[in-house]
């Protein structure tokens, strides 16, 4: 009960940091990268969900982001359809494309997702690229900002605040479905799939499940980001773009929410800080990749990744002090 | 009431020339401990795994719970009442133990997806019912205490009883249990005998695989011995004891080694 109580303390302190951020931090700059931070939270989340929980391994993210942008932006921007109806339609496009794949899946085998979703990347950008009448091509198009009733999110404040809102509703409802029969499910699926099957969980429909949901939070995120970088352009939705979204789940750790989002925070802050850092940045992160899978596969969130092996070591040696 | 729950007819399985099972036709019944005996390679395993779903039989008919089964999915046995554990251990390594358990009850739990993101009433009782549950089953198999534990990381023979819990969990009316005592030092295997006792009288029948014969003269009901994928007999433990045919294709074995 007390250390439940501690953790809440905690989770409130930061809560009301979080909150207080736009007040003290009056730089526009460093809070757009924080926006980009929150966006990438929630697409490293649903990756998460993906790989870390279900345990299938997804190489095409960015292009269930890009359909969530422009499935967006074309609404509200072009045709003018409301925003909050315009933003839940990119989520529900993206699901929608989410639940094709699965399907393809489902009938024939999940061995194969990685390779469709690699596939389907490059479909998606090709189509972003060259179907001009919609997309305007690579040249891209301007979108708006979020507006509800008259009232537009022009500031950098009013974003942050919306893109927090938005990625705190996607990480009780993530969190609230890993806690559930579904996460459940996911997790034993990944663990053993025979035993799972044997559990009354059909396999397959849960894998499909998964991936739809998680395209639904991806899809959510691209229109986010449709919204807040207010230009979108088929250059954003590359298969180097998904590694770098997969790598922030990664690097978190792998079934580890907070994970997610420190992951996400890391690798956007820190080529943001560092110009070496971002020139050299895909050199860095094939490295980092390298180091992770080699020394701490679970990264740095995860069931027994860094922080958990820190942990146990610093009780260990404050056991054997108090034993001597 | 006594009554037929798993019957199996003419089971044959074959794999790319090798009679796994030959024309095995048994019958259990849903109060008791059946036992199959055999040695290794006789083709227990292969007839656990033809009459759950999991590899259909070549040929022969499968009745579980007075329907046809012969052509369901492992899901749809769990689903009708029958759990199992495995020869060698599948446990969820990567989840707790009390995880492990609630993934046992996974159909009992009946939400939907706007329940559990709304964390509706029902949603919140039904988690509560499966933590009661899984309480109340871990208690009764001793391992309250590795609750929070990685499945994984957890001794052989807790394992074993992290499997048997998940396979309580799903209320089964029959549970198949392949060789639990594998690995199992003496106490324990005397221990797990005990507990499967207590098992049947919880409610499900059980079926199960098992080399050491001292552990099924005292356990089971009825046993079955399989040879070279061929019913040699069944019959009560004294009966199979005493038949030299058995003595020959197996005890007398065992004695050798
Ligand atoms: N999937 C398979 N493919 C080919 N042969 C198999 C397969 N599974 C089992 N067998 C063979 O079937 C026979 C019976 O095996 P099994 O049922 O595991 O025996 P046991 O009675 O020891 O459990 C063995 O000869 C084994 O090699
Ligand atoms: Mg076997």
């Amino acid at each position: 009960m007390k250390k439940l109580d501690k953790k809440f303390i905690i989770f409130i302190v930061f809560m009301v940091a979080v909150l207080l951020v736009p007040f003290v931090v009056t730089n526009s700059y460093m809070l757009r990268v924080l926006c980009n931070v929150m966006i990438y939270s929630i697409i490293a989340l649903s990756i998460n969900l993906i790989v870390g929980y279900s345990g299938q391994l997804d190489f095409g993210r960015a292009a269930f982001v890009g359909l969530g942008s422009y499935c967006s932006a074309i609404l509200f921007t072009t045709l003018h359809v409301p925003f909050i109806l315009s933003f839940l339609a990119g989520g529900l496009f993206s699901a929608l494309f989410g639940a094709l794949l699965g399907m393809l899946c489902r009938y024939s085998s999940f061995d194969y997702l990685t390779l469709i979703t690699i596939g389907f990347s490059e479909i998606c950008r090709k189509v972003f690229q060259n179907w001009y009448a919609v997309t305007n091509g690579s040249f891209g198009f301007r979108t708006s900002r979020p507006e509800f009733f008259g009232f537009v999110l022009d500031t950098p404040a009013s974003m942050y605040y919306f893109c927090l809102l938005i990625l705190v509703i996607c990480y009780i409802a993530i969190k609230r479905i890993t806690k559930s029969k579904y996460g459940r499910a996911y997790m034993a699926l990944r663990d053993d799939s025979i035993a799972a099957s044997y559990a009354g969980i059909d396999v397959k429909k849960f894998k499909l499940n998964c991936f739809v949901i998680a395209s639904f939070f991806t899809g959510i995120a691209g229109a986010l980001m449709a919204h807040f970088t207010t230009f979108i352009s088929p250059t954003v939705y590359t298969t180097d773009e998904s590694l770098l979204e997969l790598q922030m789940a990664i690097l978190g750790g792998l079934g580890s929410l907070p994970g997610s989002i420190l992951g996400a925070g890391i690798l956007t802050i820190v080529p943001e800080v560092s110009r070496a850092a971002y020139e050299y940045r895909l050199l860095i992160m094939g490295v980092m990749m390298v180091i992770l899978m080699l020394f701490a596969p679970k990264g740095l969130l995860g069931r027994g990744g860094v922080w958990d092996k820190v942990v146990s070591l610093i009780r260990k040696k404050g056991g054997k002090n108090e034993n001597k | 009431m006594m009554a037929s729950i798993l019957k199996m007819e003419h089971i044959c399985k074959n794999f790319a020339g090798l009679k796994a099972l030959d024309d095995v036709t048994l019958d259990i019944q849903d109060d008791e401990i059946f036992g199959l005996i055999g040695p290794n390679g006789a083709g227990k395993t292969t007839l656990f795994n033809a009459v759950s779903g999991f590899s259909k039989p070549s040929s022969g008919e499968v009745e579980f719970c007075g329907e046809n089964y012969t052509h369901k999915t492992t899901n749809e046995y769990c689903i009708n009442g029958l759990a199992r554990t495995f020869q060698n251990i599948r446990v969820f390594g990567d989840m707790t133990v009390v995880e492990n358990l609630k993934v046992g009850m996974h159909k009992l739990i009946k939400t939907n997806l706007a329940d559990i993101i709304l964390q509706t009433r029902r949603q919140k009782a039904e988690e509560e019912k499966a933590r009661k549950k899984c309480e109340e089953i871990m208690e009764f198999l001793g391992i309250e205490k590795y609750a929070d534990d990685f499945a994984g990381g957890l001794p052989y023979g807790t394992q074993r009883l992290v499997e048997i819990g998940r396979a309580l969990a799903s209320d089964p009316k029959l549970i198949l249990l392949d060789e639990p005592t594998a690995g199992m030092n003496e106490q324990e295997t005397m221990d797990l005998m005990e507990l499967i006792k207590r098992i049947r009288k919880r409610g499900p029948a059980v079926l199960v695989i098992e080399h050491n014969m001292k552990f099924m003269m005292n356990l089971c009901d009825r046993i079955a011995v399989l040879n070279f994928g061929k019913l040699l007999m069944v019959g009560t433990p004294s009966e199979v004891s005493s038949n030299p045919e058995v003595i020959e294709a197996y005890l007398g074995k065992e004695e050798e080694k």
